[in-house]
């Protein structure tokens, strides 16, 4: 709670921001005391990396205005916000990897000695109480590229400390960090808060909001569902009001494990950059969900199913028969596919058309003696577009003129025309707006109907809850628990990402 | 324009260009619209086109191809020093000997740069010069000569109507645009232009594709070395040089993007017109050969300023790139 003797120091009112005609922000007001943690909760896309955004005044907004200490502030940029007192740790690490620690912190704020030169000395000091501020002992002159994402994320922190704000933001800070490391990013945020600092703490995480904030905001769709202080908030009110409705209205019935339905896959290897050995199967039609913290090396997990993951002595089993998948050709051979996160960068051809976007993977399919059956594609490709509702003027039409969601199916759409056994998908919702989402979770169901064997990599808790049979958590580059049924919990999953006890071979029929 | 028409929008513009210029230069030069002077700019058109083509399916995969000039010339010097050149029965071989050897140094420039993962500038600039030292060790001055007979390939005309340059040009961009729209390669090939990555992971077979594509380049390139020993009855081991800034022009100006992805060969011939249409209106205008070379650059910098924008090009492209604004 905040103190009563405790001013105001961020007021927002009114806020709106439209992009494009879509309404990101509609009319939003905020605020933050000295000395409070202030948890912001939403679902992807409800508008808190906007709001956000805009007290850091990288987006001006249409219309409402903003208050610091009482007086009204007009920012021009994230330059002119950070002079009035606003610092910002960024949830994707804003780091220069090819650039000292030393050099990240005092990057922007470059303190000058004689002559109008960089005074290294100065740096020097300002690094120091930085550094010992956060309780880290760094060399300041390595490389920011030789840390791991846990000391970077310290150093993150350690460069906005040096602009020495009042108000912080933290969008997202523990998504990269274990337990303990949480431990001590929490103790950093204690103090800031005893200093008589405003935090703004935005984190999916929703045990961790109800930790650490005195007060929190739910956002949802652009608007503030509720703002109240921490004493009137429990886990399940919380959900409840940030997804606004049950999760039976938005996941399809799951089917459940069945121990009779025969295997499908067997997975068995070891990731390189973890050393630990993985093993387990997949059902025919079971969708099973692979969560636990970032960075434990579900990605590697998910790719090596492709052949682009560092894993050693894979091998891999379909249908009880070695299969070799030392690349996606191989791999596609045996029926695997694999939707990655990221679909700007491995997703979709941005300048190439619908059509050959979805063709993508299927061409020799749809082609005799090298050349391509372009009526046969043509009509695959239409009956895809209108299964999956995506939303084009024209099958030329260049991908990148699509949203977010339309790319998205043109990634899932050409995967199905492919027809896997076996399809891996990482993140396949994020980014995408919730109607969009819901057809997403009914198709995952439908290929799992059909008898393929469907894994999911997502950090989303409510997909690993709502729409998985089995659940794997994976924690240092192996699997802590393997949940089924009633025991697929967020307690459960989240007692087994920071657990220290591996099990092995779980669920493995060899 | 809609969608449909997207390769009009792409490659409309060229041809207006060229047309425009085509009828300025015969007003201003009576002669230039006769059926001679036409036959004439075909017969000097067809090396642009095949090495605009060759050029063109190497940028659209988003690499590029510096020595397709040292290929021409090899494959010109080996067309006019082989043992058999002076008797007329061996025409197959003169023709199959230089442009295989085209295609098997376009593989070789292909297979070095998907196996060592090289930028394709370097190993075909490096391979290049290589080639060109093995040209002038083959030949070390213009010389050499060709059968009897193969100047008609060149000057000949079909069914005494049709001059045989003009069937290459037609053949040669009807099989090529075949080639990138309907075929299993040509989809590859706009495919690692449009991402590398995706399309490996689509498991489109990236490596195998760009050593064909290579391939195919060093073969065009051979072709064009033999069209010019036919042409010029002799061999120069240094004739390709022009050719390499030529065919990276024409394939720009043709509307291919250098970022690869976008593009196709329905421009090639437009450009490969206004290319030389350009040439020869600054030799008519006895514009000195140092100029030549300063205009040449800059039209290739505001080929790029109109093509850099995804879509086609786009006058009003130029003025915006260099910060002029208010023009469509």
């Amino acid at each position: 709670m905040p103190e009563k003797s405790s001013s105001l120091l961020l007021e927002m009112r009114g806020i709106v921001k439209t992009f494009d005609g879509t309404c990101a922000v509609k009319g939003v007001d905020f605020s933050c005391f000295r000395g409070e943690i202030h948890g912001l909760v939403g679902e992807n896309g409800a508008g808190k990396s906007t709001l956000m955004k805009i007290i850091a005044g990288i987006h001006s907004p249409d219309s409402g205005k903003i208050f610091i200490n009482g007086k009204e502030c007009k920012f021009a940029g994230y330059s002119q916000a950070r002079k009035a007192g606003v610092g910002v740790v960024y949830q994707e690490l804003s780091l220069l990897p090819e650039l000292t620690v030393g050099e990240n912190i005092v990057l922007g704020v470059w303190p000058r000695g004689a002559g109008g030169l960089i005074s290294w000395s100065k740096i020097r000091t300002i690094m120091k109480t930085v550094l010992e501020g956060i309780g880290v002992e760094i060399d300041p002159d390595i490389l920011v590229s030789s840390l791991p994402v846990a000391i970077r994320q310290k150093v993150e922190i350690g460069k906005v400390l040096a602009q020495e704000p009042e108000l912080f933001i933290f969008d997202e800070p523990t998504a990269p960090l274990s337990r303990d490391e949480v431990a001590v990013l929490f103790k950093i945020l204690h103090d800031l808060k005893k200093r008589g600092k405003g935090i703004i703490f935005i984190s999916h995480r929703i045990d961790e909001v109800l930790l650490i904030s005195d007060r929190i905001t739910v956002m949802k769709d652009g608007q503030v569902v509720v703002t109240d202080s921490i004493s009137e908030f429990n886990y399940q009110k919380l959900i409840s009001s940030m997804i606004g409705r049950t999760m039976s209205e938005i996941f399809p019935a799951k089917r459940g494990v069945n121990p009779n339905v025969k295997v499908l896959l067997t997975f068995d290897g070891i990731l390189r950059q973890f050393g630990k050995r993985i093993a387990f199967s997949v059902r025919e039609g079971e969708v099973t969900g692979i969560g636990g913290l970032q960075g434990q090396g579900q990605i590697e997990l998910c790719k090596s199913f492709f052949g682009i993951g560092e894993c050693d002595r894979l091998k891999l089993l379909i249908n009880n028969s070695p299969v070799s998948n030392k690349n996606p050709i191989q791999a596609m051979r045996h029926g695997i596919a694999y939707i990655p996160e990221n679909r700007n960068e491995e997703g979709v051809f941005l300048i190439l058309s619908v059509l050959e976007n979805l063709a993508a993977n299927t061409i020799n399919r749809h082609s005799r003696m090298g050349f391509i059956k372009l009526k046969e594609e043509r009509s695959v490709v239409q009956n895809m577009i209108e299964r999956l509702s995506i939303q084009i003027s024209s099958v030329h039409q260049a991908a990148q003129s699509l949203s977010g969601g339309n790319m998205q199916k043109l990634v899932i759409g050409k995967w199905l025309i492919f027809n896997p056994r076996v399809i891996v998908l990482v993140e396949p919702t994020k980014g995408v707006d919730i109607a969009t989402k819901q057809q997403i979770y009914i198709l995952i169901r439908q290929l799992a109907d059909n008898g393929v064997a469907v894994i999911v990599n997502t950090s989303d808790m409510l997909e690993l809850i709502g729409m998985c049979d089995r659940v794997m958590v994976m924690n240092r580059g192996t699997i802590t628990a393997c949940l089924e049924g009633e025991k697929i919990t967020e307690g459960k999953i989240m007692e087994a990402s920071v657990s220290r006890e591996d099990i092995l071979e779980t669920g493995v029929v060899i | 324009m809609t969608e449909k028409y997207k390769n009009l929008q792409l490659f409309l513009p060229v041809y207006i260009i060229f047309l425009l210029i085509y009828v300025v230069a015969s007003f201003i030069e009576p002669t230039f619209f006769t059926w001679n002077n036409n036959v004439n700019l075909f017969t000097r058109i067809t090396p642009l086109v095949l090495i605009g083509i060759a050029q063109t399916f190497v940028i659209l995969t988003g690499g590029i191809d510096l020595s397709v000039g040292s290929v021409i010339g090899l494959a010109n010097v080996i067309a006019v020093s082989l043992p058999f050149v002076g008797t007329p029965g061996n025409v197959i071989l003169w023709f199959l000997v230089p442009t295989l050897i085209g295609l098997a140094v376009g593989l070789i420039n292909g297979f070095i740069i998907t196996r060592g993962g090289f930028p394709p500038l370097i190993v075909t600039l490096a391979m290049g010069v290589v080639w060109q030292g093995v040209s002038l060790f083959i030949l070390s001055e213009p010389g050499g000569k060709v059968a009897r007979g193969v100047s008609l390939y060149v000057t000949g005309k079909l069914f005494n109507f049709l001059p045989v340059p003009l069937l290459i040009i037609i053949l040669a961009i009807v099989v090529f645009q075949l080639v990138l729209r309907r075929t299993a390669f040509g989809r590859s090939v706009y495919a690692i232009g449009g991402n590398e990555t995706i399309a490996s992971e689509s498991g489109i077979p990236c490596n195998r594709t760009k050593i064909w594509v290579y391939g195919l380049s060093g073969f065009l390139a051979g072709l064009v070395g033999l069209y010019l020993s036919a042409w010029m009855s002799s061999g120069d081991p240094l004739i390709g040089d022009p050719y390499v800034l030529n065919s990276i022009a024409i394939a720009v100006i043709g509307g291919t993007s250098l970022a690869g992805g976008t593009g196709g060969v329905l421009g090639i011939l437009g450009g490969a017109y206004i290319w030389q249409l350009l040439n020869n209106i600054l030799n008519l205008m006895a514009v000195s050969m140092f100029y030549q070379y300063i205009a040449k650059g800059l039209i290739i910098i505001i080929a790029l300023a109109a093509t850099a924008s995804a879509g086609g090009i786009r006058i009003g492209a130029i003025f915006r790139k260099f910060g002029i604004k208010g023009v469509k």
